[in-house]
């Protein structure tokens, strides 16, 4: 297996503008560092607050460092780029432009020939499970609806990484599962690389193969929590709460909680 | 008629809900009709029984004979069109000016800097203010006229524009910045459509406030022609019927112009997007 991404010793830190010509600092990423093998799927777990969103912005380019190194196949990032996909949390679709058209805006962005245009809307389409939506506006779609359009609209330009943002954060339960199950099944099919964001321990444990659990602010690497467990993944077997147990102690831990409490809204 | 089924009534299809339907609007035509109505026939009423004198105050009928006098006899066509030329060029002229120094400021700092303070101060300025020095510049001339609205106008679609450029949601930027849309293509594809909707409201603003000044303009002007300069002239021979048409008429041509031009832009593009809430 091939490194495919490498974070080396990133720092980040905020100034805050609290008016009046005076400035704080706030140490978000601290020290962190965190190697994602080609085709892995790897989760950044933490506390709310810690910083693993900012995290996956700054390898999407978005949001600029403070020190570090990442690299996308050995090349370092420093701003956006259609080899990195990114899914949001508040979805984040163009409400002016179709379904159809928001798959599109990559590939015109990129630069793929007209003509395979519709192929390739075609099979993103059908691989998120929207045929018969494609002229519709986003305002028409319900939330899980929507979060297939932005899953198809970051991997129609064939990016080497996909990068989500609590993308599920926003939706209801049984959404939230059809949409788990849907992103395993893409995973499986597309074989891309995954860093997935959440502070949900059991998404994280149905969906990973790698957890890495970060602090709560400074956000540094707790841990990097190996999910061995064989796909599809049963929520209800011992072993699978096993991992949640383990999980919950080692975010607890850190938060000065009970384990448990960690699952009331979960 | 056939009678409907009982299953259907209780779903609320069939002739029920065409008839329901039917009668909502019929509800509403009266709602809004029957007011305008009564204060019609309370004109007539006081404007018959001369209680003012009728040179100030003639009875409804009586205007709107002479309004249809003049139209068929082709002045009033002739102002409406004139009137209308002035503002739809004015405002046209308008639209690109602010709608492209509202863009640049609103995407670029330095730019920003320099034109809010100017840009404040001109907008507390009634444009009618400004209208002598315009005249001393073009004359009495219908560039005096087009130059004081397209001023007025502008100034309400830049900052506008500006603010709403300002308020596009940064998850929007983001997203285009991360589908490799960078520079120009950033800002033509994702700015521009995502800060239409205050755009559009620039638009409807600019136009009400031009709307506003040119009749004010025609009459300062009087440049022989427009709905305003008909009514200033009218007053000259005392002609009421002919003041209180031209002031009919301006109020349903702007009521015609915002509801029918403004809306079927806006119907046409956010709403159908969903960016402003269907009214």
């Amino acid at each position: 297996m091939r490194e495919k991404l490498v974070i080396r010793g990133l720092h980040k830190a905020y100034t805050i503008n609290e008016g009046f010509g005076r400035t704080s600092s706030v140490v978000a990423l601290q020290d962190v560092s965190l190697r994602v093998q080609e085709g892995e799927f790897m989760t950044l777990l933490g506390p709310s607050g810690c910083g693993k969103s900012t995290l996956l912005m700054i390898v999407a380019g978005l949001y600029p460092k403070t020190a570090g190194e990442v690299l996308l196949d050995g090349c370092p990032i420093d701003r956006p780029g259609l080899d990195r996909g990114v899914v949001f949390q508040e979805f984040a679709l163009f409400p002016w432009l179709s379904v159809k058209n928001n798959i599109r805006f990559g590939l015109q962005m990129k630069g793929v020939p007209r003509e395979e245009h519709d192929r390739i809307i075609r099979g993103f389409v059908e691989l998120v499970g929207l045929e018969g939506f494609e002229d519709i506006y986003p305002h028409r779609l319900s939330g899980g609806m929507k979060q297939r359009v932005g899953i198809a609209r970051a991997l129609a330009y064939d990016p080497e990484l996909l990068l989500l943002d609590e993308p599920f954060g926003a939706l209801d339960a049984q959404t939230r599962a059809s949409l788990q199950r849907m992103l395993v099944g893409i995973w499986e099919k597309t074989r891309k690389t995954v860093l997935f964001v959440t502070h949900s321990i059991r998404e994280a444990v149905f969906l990973s193969d790698k957890v890495c659990v970060l602090t709560a602010r400074p956000g540094r690497v707790l841990d990097v929590v190996p999910i061995e467990l064989p796909r599809p993944r049963n929520m209800l077997s011992a072993e699978f709460f096993d991992y949640e147990r383990r999980l919950a102690g080692l975010i607890s831990g850190q938060l000065g909680i009970e384990a448990q409490d960690l699952f009331i809204t979960d | 008629m056939a009678i409907e089924k009982p299953a259907d009534l209780a779903r609320g299809v069939g002739p029920i809900t065409v008839r329901a339907r039917g009668r909502a609007y019929a509800t509403a035509l009266f709602n809004n009709v029957f007011p305008l109505f009564l204060v019609l026939l309370l004109w007539e009423i006081v404007g018959r029984l001369e209680v003012i004198h009728v040179a100030l105050f003639p009875p409804v009928t009586e205007i709107f004979a002479k309004m249809w006098e003049l139209t068929v006899e082709g002045i009033f066509v002739r102002d409406v069109l004139h009137s209308l030329w002035r503002l739809l060029f004015s405002v046209l002229l308008a639209m690109i000016l602010g709608t492209v120094v509202g863009l640049f400021m609103g995407t670029n700092r330095f730019v920003e800097a320099m034109t809010i303070p100017p840009l404040n101060f001109f907008l507390s300025i009634p444009g009618i203010a400004v209208f002598p020095i315009v005249i001393l510049w073009f004359g009495l001339t219908e560039k005096t006229i087009i130059v004081t609205l397209a001023f007025e106008a502008s100034l309400t679609i830049c900052l506008n524009t500006w603010s709403g450029v300002k308020g596009v949601d940064s998850a929007l930027i983001n997203a285009g910045r991360a589908l490799g849309a960078t520079g120009p293509r950033l800002f033509y594809r994702v700015l521009v459509p995502a800060s239409l909707p205050a755009i559009i409201t620039g638009y409807r603003l600019g136009f009400s406030r031009a709307w506003r000044i040119l009749v004010a303009g025609e009459m300062l002007a009087s440049i022989g022609s427009g709905i305003g300069f008909r009514i200033f002239e009218a007053r000259s021979f005392l002609a009421s019927d002919v003041m209180y048409s031209g002031v009919i008429i301006i109020g349903v041509l702007g009521f015609l112009l915002e509801r029918v031009v403004l809306r079927s832009l806006e119907i046409a593009t956010v709403q159908r997007w969903g960016m402003v809430r269907e009214l």
